[in-house]
């Protein structure tokens, strides 16, 4: 595999070759992806054995005799490091490794990635570093993981407030969320605002869209794997801030003295709740968010790392009644939202070339409804993800080979929702059956350099997957549509399989060097989803349900092939990249007129299936060296579903081709970044994008003397442009003096011009207290659009770092 | 199921605005819609038939007489229905007819046009209990946008039992009568000869008159619910379930308040049918609207290439409870007029005419449960 990114050497003196006397040689080690220290880097000089390994903050010093040496260093999950080098005087380096393919396999916005480009199998894949995401201007200063992504190309979103994103046209949980390599089931707090993510701990963030690598499964868009930052073994570092909606805090810091051991503890609470007192409207309203994240690490040795990661985040909220939920009485809407992640690593290394990773994850998501009643009492709808994962995998590194081979067993057992009558009269105690789905996966990949020319990457995945009992099984007579009616027969299986699906997934990558500075690229890749949320509505909320494939609901598989071209410009200043790909999904998912998942104890009966379809074209232009960088990316990308039933009812648009729900054809995002290199940074976005398709009314019927409108199809029109510009100011370290107090100003404004940009259009029956407006035109509805930040959003927020 | 509250947080928390468009349609062709209830108790049963003019964005439906009506029970009798003289394009059953819990009904419609459509049977759910309904006053009740203030309110809340072992629908809905006094109000006009005439002098001055109603005794007004407030027994099969709030009304003045809540047991169909209802009235207007559905109703045209025939014939269970209260400075502080009452002045032997007591719910029948 290919080995060194980039180097910095800076060679000082030379000195006599007769001298027997020691100099010494300072090193530090860098990712190159975001200048992060590495720690536990293996260093050696040869001939002689004089080596070590790098500490907390990357650096490491060593002392030989005046000679020529050969520098090596390695890392697991990075490429090897080799630099001859001439010892005359005492000496300084930088050395900036580059992960490999069976860590990270990602490219990274810089100039050397750039070229890696162009010489890696992989396709569709991006990486975000904490710097990256701290750079982009974001909505009340909040550093914003999903929101940084979307000016990727291919990863759209509902709006302003969607909980997740869409990747190349594909529905929100077709992507595989992970954060330190646990599935996160809803990554946003205030219905879609915010991410989740603890803005002092995020280290990365890797998108696979395209080719995704062997070793992920269980989603047919997308991987998006956040990482939190390794912890601090050298010295103890206090970060926080203070915003508009929340503030932060973060410890990181060693534990010992030897640094074996060492601790990240980041934290963020939301402030709203100190606001709605102050509004009218909002003092029955109460909200609360707060996210936290632990990463502790320890290494007794140079070939163990052991690592223990939690995440926590939970959401509040109450509101005045405004809808009524499955018929159950309440005076106020509550909704609570807890994710509780853990997990443990053990990397061991082997030797040079060979390491093995095991790991043991859970996850644990509970989201919850409320309904208060009038005498103070409260009753309680409750329902529950519970995920864990183990995963092996023995890693190879040498030859022109990046290989891994490994297994993967995920379990998760969904509790769709128990009714707690919390001592209120007449509401009853009701627990659905719990569904379990269980995957062993065998996964086998390699990326291969055959030549100066030629790279070839190969993954297999072999997934056999249950739905495991105690569960009921219920089956519909042969040739009906699945209903209540058409129920045959329902059989509760106390244990063993309800259901089972298996299937080989290969994903394949070839690049093919034209010449020094252009490349061709194609890949294939086959996935399969057996977790899937149910919901009917444009995007999922934090309550949609989740469903394991069963005896009635499959999996949704997709093949994807794509195809590519990189450039690189003769001064390697300038990037371009042009990818092609096209998508088609089977066993898709759409919802019955009216489907209602609330205690539904057969959803299947509102669930039809149907096909999908997504092409696309995407284009970068990129240039990330120099005081001002940036990034074109320009997408053609269609989405299309297909759901022809035999019945009204199990047909959609007539069984024709429709737009998905995330069907937005054009797509311009435009990033431009001037550093002036100490202390300021001013960086803009252009989004311009078609919006997303919504449905108009083909007339309308009334009931009583409430005028519904009457819908004969779907997405059958397109909300207006979308476009936006933002801008960021980023003071780094005002007084520019070296303190144990930095801190930075950043100011930002979200929609700089004040686009009031088309969120949702509505309509609403026309009655006595709807105002009598022209617009309206003497329809019997009102039209409405809504708009989330139809102004420009300003917000100041400071950050600081203290080293006590 | 919860965009609505995610909007309103979201409005005022940050920097959401709602503003009011013109409304875009994809119109279809002519349909008919047929929409009614056959209920087990007299003089509830009645069905609706129109056909729609969407020829311009007044979408309008226009009301079809002459058509046949025939209500039939499944390896039962046929019963016609005839036009209700006083209202084209309502039918209802002969007087005295009510379905029974278990009977199997559906309705025949032949058009003027002979098209013919006919409803799929459903079945009449046993009787639905309601055991009463209350009022709990809340001086800060709820948010009004409109008046951009908490209002005080008189929750409405139904006490209910539900039959065990057998799965329930149901729509709760409610109506109110109040007492009124002013029964017409012309803005910048004078009441001559049965409607507002435009003033020069009034207009200039841009008065509004209020005129009292012609009654002998009293003049009532009913004012509807219209609630959508579908449900199934699932969470409280067999139980009572008490305290249901189904919904308010806002404390505006003192005087007599007649309140009736009021139970249908529906049918599954009915049900799913309902709810989708709800979902495109009160669900579409949030960040996370939902999916537009279909409105697929039980009519159907025989003729499946023929014209479009839309809606839906309930077979329903009613049942209902009706509360007075005396509303009274005692019990809390009513909302302040928006203006004071202004009648037209008499003017030597002038004395301002009075507006009948009709439309807009308005009647002098006193309705039942309200006290003599």
């Amino acid at each position: 595999m290919r080995a060194v990114v980039r180097i910095l050497f800076f060679v000082l003196l030379s000195l006599p070759l007769w001298t027997q006397e020691e100099y010494a040689l300072r090193l530090t080690v860098l990712d190159v992806a975001n200048d992060s220290p590495l720690s536990f880097v293996s260093v050696q000089l040869s001939p002689g054995s004089i080596g070590g390994q790098t500490d907390a903050g990357g650096q490491l010093t060593l002392r030989a005799r005046r000679g020529g040496y050969l520098l090596r260093a390695s890392y697991t999950g990075y490429a090897p490091f080799e630099q001859e080098i001439v010892l005359r005087e005492d000496l300084e380096a930088t050395l900036r490794l580059e992960a490999t393919a069976a860590e990270l396999q990602t490219v990274t916005v810089t100039e050397q990635n750039n070229r890696l480009a162009l010489e890696r199998p992989t396709m569709g894949v991006e990486r975000l570093s904490a710097n990256d995401i701290a750079s982009i201007p974001t909505v009340l200063g909040e550093r914003d993981v999903l929101k940084s992504l979307q000016l990727l190309a291919g990863v759209a979103s509902a709006g302003e407030a969607s909980n997740g994103v869409s990747i190349r046209g594909g529905t929100i949980d077709q992507n595989l969320l992970l954060y330190d390599g646990a599935p996160v089931f809803t990554p946003t707090h205030l219905f879609g605002l915010f991410s989740v993510f603890t803005p002092d701990a995020v280290g990365g963030v890797d998108l696979y869209r395209g080719n995704i690598p062997a070793r992920y499964g269980g989603r047919i868009a997308s991987v998006l794997d956040v990482r939190s930052q390794a912890p601090n073994r050298e010295r103890t570092e206090i970060r926080g801030g203070i915003g508009l909606v929340s503030s932060h805090l973060s410890l990181d810091t060693p534990l010992d003295r030897e640094g074996k051991l060492s601790l990240l503890l980041a934290g963020r609470g939301s402030l709203t709740d100190l606001v709605f007192p102050a509004v009218e409207r909002l003092r029955n309203t109460q909200s609360r968010f707060a996210d936290a994240t632990l990463r502790l690490q320890y290494q007794p040795g140079d070939r163990d790392i052991f690592s223990l990661t939690g995440f926590y985040s939970q959401d509040y909220y109450q509101l005045d009644l405004l809808s009524n939920v499955g018929g159950i009485p309440a005076v106020a809407n509550q909704y609570a939202y807890l994710t509780l992640n853990g997990g443990v690593e053990w990397l061991r290394l082997l030797d040079d070339r060979w390491s093995v990773r095991s790991s043991a994850r859970t996850a644990n998501y509970t989201p919850e409804l409320r309904f208060p009643q009038v005498d103070g009492t409260r009753i309680d709808f409750q329902s529950d993800v519970n995920y864990l994962l183990g995963r092996s995998a023995v890693a190879y590194t040498a030859d022109g080979h990046v290989a891994s081979l490994g297994v993967q067993y995920d379990r998760y057992t969904l509790q769709p929702g128990q009714l707690d009558p919390g001592g209120v009269s007449g509401i009853l105690p009701l627990r659905l059956a719990k569904e379990t789905g269980a995957e062993l996966a065998l996964f086998v990949e390699d990326e291969w350099t055959v030549s100066d020319r030629l790279s070839l990457s190969g993954g297999l995945r072999y997934v056999r997957y249950q739905q495991r009992g105690p569960g009921e099984r219920r089956t519909y007579r042969v040739g009906e549509i699945i209903s209540e009616a058409s129920l045959f027969e329902a059989t509760t299986i106390d244990e063993g399989a309800l259901a089972t699906y298996s299937g080989l997934e290969p994903r394949l990558g070839l690049n093919f060097k034209v010449t020094d500075l252009m490349s061709i690229k194609a890949s294939y890749a086959r996935s399969r989803q057996y977790l899937q949320n149910i919901y009917n509505a444009t995007t999922p909320v934090p309550t949609s349900r989740w469903k394991v494939s069963d005896n009635n609901v499959g999996p949704q598989s997709a093949n994807l092939y794509s195809i590519g071209i990189s450039r690189q410009s003769a001064d390697r200043n300038y990037f371009f990249q042009l990818e092609a790909y096209y998508r088609q999904i089977d066993e898709l998912l759409e919802y019955r007129p009216g489907a209602d998942f609330f205690l539904n104890p057969a959803v299947e009966t509102d669930l039809i299936r149907g096909e999908g379809r997504s092409y696309g074209v995407e284009l970068t232009a990129r240039r990330a060296t120099g005081r001002i960088s940036g990034e074109v990316n320009y997408s053609y990308a269609r989405a299309e579903n297909r759901v022809d039933g035999p019945t009204p009812a199990t047909r959609i648009n007539r069984g024709e081709w429709y737009p998905g729900y995330f069907d937005q054809p054009h797509t311009l995002n435009t990033r431009l970044t001037l550093d002036e290199g100490r202390t300021h940074e001013l960086s803009i976005n252009l989004v311009v994008q078609s919006n997303r398709p919504y449905t108009v009314p083909n007339g309308f019927v009334t009931v009583g003397d409430v005028p519904i409108p009457l819908f004969l199809e779907r997405n059958n029109d397109r909300l207006p442009l979308y476009h936006r510009l933002d801008f960021s100011w980023t003071i780094h370290n005002l007084r520019r003096q070296q303190r144990r107090w930095t801190g930075d100003w950043v100011f930002t404004v979200y929609n700089l011009y004040g686009r009031d940009n088309a969120y949702n259009v509505f309509f609403q029956p026309r009655d006595a207290n709807t105002p009598p407006l022209g617009i309206f035109s003497g329809s019997p509805f009102a039209a409405y659009r809504l708009s989330v930040f139809g102004v420009p959003v300003v917000s100041l927020a400071y950050k600081f770092t203290f080293l006590p | 199921m919860h965009r609505l509250p995610a909007l309103i947080l979201l409005s005022l928390l940050l920097t959401t605005c709602i503003e009011p468009t013109t409304p875009d349609f994809q119109l279809e062709g002519p349909l008919y819609l047929v929409e009614g209830d056959i209920a087990d108790q007299p003089g509830l049963s009645e069905v609706r038939v129109r056909r729609s003019n969407f020829r311009t964005l007044e979408l309008k439906f226009d009301d079809v007489s002459g058509a046949t009506v025939v209500a039939e029970q499944q390896a039962g009798p046929q019963v016609e229905w005839t036009e209700v003289e006083e209202s084209p394009g309502t039918y209802r059953p002969p007087a005295g007819f009510a379905a029974a819990a278990g009977e199997t009904w559906s309705l025949r419609v032949v058009f003027p046009d002979g098209t013919v459509a006919a409803s799929t049977p459903e079945t009449v759910p046993p009787p639905s209990q309601v055991e009463a309904v209350r009022l709990a006053f809340d001086q800060e009740g709820r948010y009004d946008d409109d008046r951009k203030r908490f209002v005080p309110i008189f929750r409405v809340l139904l006490d209910s039992s539900d039959p065990a072992n057998e799965r329930n629908y149901y729509q709760w809905d409610y109506r109110y009568w109040e007492e009124v006094l002013i029964c017409l109000t012309c803005i910048e006009s004078r009441y001559r000869g049965g409607e507002c005439v435009v003033d020069n002098v009034v207009q200039r001055n841009r008065e509004t008159f209020d005129y009292l109603c012609d009654v002998e005794d009293r003049c009532y007004r009913r004012v509807d619910g219209n609630r959508l407030l579908f449900a199934s027994d699932q969470p409280f099969d067999g139980g009572e379930l008490a305290g249901n709030p189904i919904g308010d009304i806002v404390f505006e003045r003192v005087g007599g308040l007649l309140v009736e809540g009021i139970q249908y047991g529906v049918t599954a169909g009915a049900y799913a049918y309902g709810r989708t209802i709800s979902d495109l009235v009160i669900g579409s207007s949030g960040l996370n609207a939902t999916i537009p559905a279909a409105l697929t109703g039980n009519m159907r045209n025989l003729d499946e290439e023929g014209e479009e025939v839309l809606g839906y014939v309930r077979a329903v269970s009613v049942a209902s409870q009706r509360l007075y209260l005396e509303r009274t400075t005692a019990i809390g502080e009513p909302l302040p007029r928006d203006r004071p009452i202004n009648l037209e002045p008499i003017v030597g032997a002038f004395v301002p005419p009075r507006a009948p007591c009709e439309g807009d719910g308005r009647t002098p029948v006193r309705p039942e449960g309200w006290p003599e």
